[in-house]
């Protein structure tokens, strides 16, 4: 097959499949602002300009065109504050997650391999210890207890959602482990090494895949969350969350502080959400028509 | 199946144990400390004396120690800021968190199980596109903003409910609601999803064909077989709503155990976190307990797992 | 399925039909706190203002100020009479015979006695605001005399009379009712405290009948974030609440339901300087960070004009208030001049410096402070703002050497200005931990001076000055408390040093 056909199926099935091309739309335009968020801000997001508080969206009555999407109380562009706050939510909510996939498939792979074990059950433990610990109390607790700043919240992300790959994983690779051709590789002799890499490796990737989007998008929720509620990402620095906490007090005269934040998450999570859809569709033998 | 319970029953223990000495030690590594939050501007000495009548003037682990033989004496310690056993604290508004709670997960289960039956049956018509794009909408608004949403229309603007405290159900509805619709979206899409795969499956066809009348094929069938992913995806979402729970408990004023666990971490109040953390994860550990046992003993592949390579 | 469904449904509607019918007659007021209680009942065992506004309602007083009078003259409560002795140091003073504490037992000297030297007492947290332990002594049973046990001059003394909840001696030798209850003979006493609510019933034999309160129940409740205590009042869940955001002032305005109360009060906010931190013991950098910062727009834009531009280190509504001589005002090339002074032309040779402040407690202090760090910058000093949730920054405030520079707010119980001044400004003054032989001489002087003209003199002419030739802490500006009520709320007269007189407000049928 040639790039150029590659290239129109691809197409075709783009055509074919809306949602998946609206949500693969949305993330790559996610992507783009994130990365090049500097360059994008028409004004210097953290620049206050008192003179010019909370001007609505140009739209509206009164809104100046200067400022798209209005200002917040003390005169910052809102869009500028946005466009960071996509940044570093967007980049949290990545690292947060490809970190607790790291964690949590190595965790996973060798307490399932070993299963009946007393590191398996160790490890289970640990996982159960993390996964009992009320993910809120340890997220007010760590960042307290530290400085909140983009590093630790990715460090209290990661505990959220490492312990969920570990079991789905370590289950993943005890199904595989019982499965017949892994059988049948160890009745001609395959050592457990290989019969780890070769046949199960080939298998986590359809469990990672399909849920990664999604767990960005419930990450991406979570990390708004935090700032939300003041524990989070602290100003100067912008997060998606404290943008909309910072409007809240606002929200039934200047209702655009907080609800363009909300909005912007609402899409970004769409657009996750309709990736993740697809790939799992497409992962999973069962739903494929 | 007995020495399995009681094998997980003894891991939960443990688990819980881990959990409130981690707890307990990381509490104390926080700055500040209680004595400081009653008394902020109090001289070095006059906190000292207010540490000592706390009894946190002593090295962790001596307040470890006591901590753990007073558990055994079924002692959980005096919350500083409630001025009241932490038990009685913890019972005076665990009632408003199960209302909410229960309230949340009623209307999760059935909204979900609901919609995704019927999205599912009318599979790739229109219904089925409206309620699965209402679902993923539900699911990527964050539920602080639905809550504060719901409050500016529904309470403030419309005067229909009220927005804060708890006097009664009515106070739960909307923290109810709020809490609710990101797992009736996710019940949703998995129900609809798993009764696809069933409806698809040969058994069903064949049950089809020999002319079972459909809601039998529905409910003892596709619906049965849609169960187990279902129970397995409850358990973890349970955890989701607890921290949810909070928030929501948050935005609404709303006096329950999130709201407690919140301003007992802010104020450094050690023992009343130290309970609500072992009854929130407590709670959390047994969900998951039974769902594991039950899915242990409902899906046979991981029976066959059990016995090793 | 369908009929579970039906039933739900139906559940669902009527519920929301039945509710937001109208309450029943109106005989429980609802007041929002946005400060916590703290576990200690011991009003000696604190000092936390949502608790001080217990008291307020709980206990009286020997007197009060009264503060629409421009001298702040003093009203008798408990007192009668009050004066000091021949040796201008002891203070007489007549208690009003027949008054009742909740309890039933009947007040006399001896319980003012108590109270003072319980308060005064250095090992107790509420002595935090007596600069000087005092002493009483019983001449009969309804006449007592109060002296500070150095015999030395206490000036602050009668002011601190005027907010010192008068006890029951009784409770104060038996702690135990005296840390888990309430026993005042104020017009409220105090029911449970549960869930974060104070509830209070109307104390029916109350000594100054005309003044008892005029509602029956009173909750008094702690909910924390702005936005959901707005709610709770538009909703008519709430009459009144305290700490009104600045932003939510327009919503009310346009809100016929609800009603803005402003009050200036005691409270001051500082930019406080660490000055056993270097380079903050350099006076002339702080001179200079003083002069740079824009106070006006502060004030004006990012607080709305919800505050009032410091000139002086007390409120304008403090017992003595003058503006001081020589208060730095915003001038950048005054600051530059200042910074050179200091041996950094330009900011060069300054390390960043470290600018904490809290969040979530005061309005607008990440607002101003980003603010403020810009100011800084425009004269060459960089700094780090470090905001901090509240508890931490509370740890971190009262330790010397913390930061370099915090973000903090002042609110004394009671209009007396040594709660301000001696605390802050004598050595080792609390936040900054300033120690300054002029300082410590001035203000021991002005707290030694009981009459009170001359006081008052002192403190403008020598405090004063003196302080801002020094400025270790620089005030920003004077705080406005808002408040809003429900419209049906009336005589609803907040004080200017935070308190909230419950008893006073009634309901417009």
């Amino acid at each position: 097959m040639n790039f150029k056909t590659k290239l129109s199926n691809g197409i075709k099935y783009l055509q074919k499949n809306k949602s998946f091309s609206i949500g693969l739309g949305i993330v790559l335009i996610t992507i783009f602002i994130a990365i090049f968020a500097d360059s994008l801000t028409p004004h210097v997001p953290s620049k206050l300009n008192p003179k010019f508080k909370l001007l609505p969206p140009f739209w509206v009555e009164g809104g100046n065109p200067k400022y798209i999407l209005g200002t917040d109380a003390i005169g910052r562009d809102l869009l500028s504050r946005l466009i960071k706050g996509i940044q570093m939510s967007v980049g949290i909510s990545l690292f947060s997650v490809l970190s607790s996939i790291l964690i949590g498939t190595t965790i996973g792979v060798i307490s399932g391999l070993v299963h009946p074990s007393w590191l398996d059950s160790v490890l289970m433990r640990i996982t159960d210890i993390q996964m009992g610990f009320p993910f809120i109390v340890l997220a007010i607790i760590i960042l307290t207890m530290v400085d909140p700043t983009p590093f630790s919240c990715i460090i209290v992300l990661t505990l959220s959602a490492w312990p969920t790959y570990a079991r789905v994983i370590r289950s993943s690779v005890m199904i595989e482990k019982s499965s017949d051709y892994v059988d049948a590789a160890k009745a001609m002799g395959a050592s457990r090494a290989r019969i780890a890499i070769k046949y199960i490796g080939r298998n986590l990737l359809p469990t990672i895949i399909p849920v990664a989007p999604m767990d960005i998008a419930s990450v991406v929720i979570t990390e708004s969350l935090l700032s939300f509620m003041q524990i989070g990402i602290q100003p100067p620095l912008i997060s998606l969350g404290n943008i909309m906490s910072d409007g809240r007090n606002y929200i039934s005269t200047h209702w655009w502080i907080t609800a363009i934040p909300g909005f912007v998450i609402m899409i970004i999570v769409i657009g996750l959400n309709l990736v993740g859809d697809t790939l799992q569709t497409t992962f999973d033998p069962k739903l494929k028509q | 199946m007995l020495s399995t319970i009681i094998r997980r029953l003894l891991q939960g223990f443990i688990v819980i144990c881990a959990i409130t000495i981690i707890t307990f030690i990381m509490l104390r590594m926080i700055p500040g400390d209680p004595s400081r939050t009653m008394a902020p501007n109090a001289t070095e000495d006059q906190l000292i004396m207010l540490r000592d009548q706390m009894g946190i003037n002593e090295p962790i682990l001596v307040q470890l120690t006591k901590y753990i033989r007073n558990i055994f004496q079924g002692e959980f310690g005096y919350s500083f800021f409630q001025r009241a056993n932490v038990i009685k604290v913890i019972a005076g508004s665990l009632n408003a968190s199960i209302v909410l709670f229960g309230f949340a997960l009623v209307l999760s289960i059935f909204f979900g199980l609901l919609f995704g039956i019927i999205a599912a049956l009318k599979a790739n018509t229109w219904i089925d596109k409206l309620f699965s794009s209402i679902a993923v909408v539900f699911q990527s608004m964050p539920n602080y903003w639905v809550g504060t949403m719901l409050i500016l229309f529904i309470s403030v603007k419309l005067q229909l409910l009220p927005a804060t405290g708890y006097e009664g159900f009515k106070f739960s509805i909307l923290p109810g609601i709020a809490l609710s619709l990101p797992t009736i979206a996710v019940l949703m899409r998995n129900v609809r999803a798993s009764m696809i795969s069933s409806l698809r499956q040969d058994f069903v066809k064949a049950a089809k064909a020999r002319g079972i009348p459909g809601y039998i094929i529905l409910s003892r069938y596709a619906f049965r077989n849609s169960l187990i992913p279902l129970l397995t995806l409850l358990g973890s979402q349970l955890g989701y709503m607890v921290g949810n729970m909070v928030v929501c408990e948050y935005v609404f004023s709303y006096p329950g155990i999130g709201l407690q666990t919140l301003y007992a971490i802010l104020r450094r109040d050690y023992y009343l976190v130290q309970g609500l953390v072992v009854i929130l994860s407590g709670f959390f550990i047994v969900v998951n307990m039974i769902i594991d046992i039950g899915y242990t003993y409902l899906d046979p592949r991981i029976r066959k797992a059990q016995g090793g390579l | 399925m369908k009929k579970l469904f039906g039933i739900l449904l139906v559940v669902l509607v009527f519920t929301m039909l039945l509710v937001g019918t109208c309450f029943a007659e109106k005989d429980t007021l609802v007041a929002l706190s946005a400060g916590a209680f703290t576990g200690s009942w011991d009003p000696t065992g604190h000092t936390i203002l949502a608790n001080i506004r217990n008291e307020q309602i709980v206990y009286d007083r020997l007197f009060e100020m009264d503060y629409t009078d421009p001298d702040l003259k003093l009203i008798p409560k408990l007192a009668t009479e009050w004066y000091y002795l021949d040796d201008g140091v002891t203070l007489e003073v007549k208690l009003r015979e027949g008054v009742k504490f909740h309890d039933g037992t009947t007040l006399d000297a001896e319980d003012v006695k108590l109270t003072v030297e319980r308060f005064s007492d250095p090992t107790r947290v509420g002595s935090a605001w007596w600069a000087q332990q005092c002493e009483g002594e019983v001449v009969d049973e309804f006449t007592v005399r109060l002296r500070p046990v150095s015999g030395e001059a206490f000036a602050p003394l009668v002011n601190l009379m005027a907010m010192t909840p008068i006890m029951s001696a009784d409770d104060i030798k038996n702690e135990e009712i005296l840390t888990t209850d309430y026993n005042g003979t104020g017009p409220y006493h105090f029911v449970s405290y549960e869930n974060e609510a104070c509830t209070f019933v109307a104390f029916d034999e109350y000594w100054d009948q005309p003044n008892k309160a005029k509602v029956k129940n009173l909750i008094f409740k702690y909910v924390a974030d702005p936005a959901t205590r707005l709610a709770a009042l538009q909703t008519g869940e709430a009459d009144i609440t305290e700490r009104v955001d600045t932003q939510q002032v327009e919503q009310i305005k346009a809100d016929s339901t609800l009603q803005l109360i402003t009050m200036p009060i005691i409270e001051q906010k500082n930019m406080v300087f660490k000055v056993r931190v270097p380079p903050m013991d350099n006076e002339k950098l702080r001179l200079a960070i003083a002069y740079a910062i824009d106070r006006e727009t502060i004030v004006n834009d990012i607080l709305d004009g919800y505050g009032v531009l410091a000139d002086s280190f007390v409120s304008h509504v403090a017992w003595g208030y003058a503006p001081a001589a020589g208060f730095p005002t915003y001038d950048p090339e005054k600051a530059k001049e200042l910074l050179a002074e200091a041996g950094y032309p330009e900011g060069k040779g300054l390390p960043e410096l470290t600018y904490t402040t809290s969040v979530g407690f005061y309005p607008k202090t990440q607002e101003y402070g980003e603010y403020i760090v810009s100011n800084l910058a425009d004269i060459g000093i960089k700094v780090k703002l470090v905001p901090m949730e509240t508890s931490s920054w509370e740890d971190a405030l009262y330790q010397p050497e913390s930061a370099h520079m915090t973000d903090t707010g002042w609110c004394p119980p009671g209009l007396e200005p040594d709660l301000t001044i001696a605390a802050f400004y004598k050595g080792p003054g609390q936040v900054s931990f300033i120690e300054d032989p002029e300082l410590d001489k001035v203000v021991t002087a002005e707290g030694a001076e009981t009459d009170g003209d001359k006081r008052k003199a002192i403190l403008k002419d020598s405090v004063f000055p003196a302080i801002a030739a020094k400025v270790p802490h620089m005030t920003l500006f004077d705080s406005m408390m808002i408040y809003s009520t429900r419209s049906n709320v009336k005589g609803f007269e907040p004080t200017p040093s935070g308190g909230m007189p419950f008893h006073k407000v009634y309901f417009d049928e």
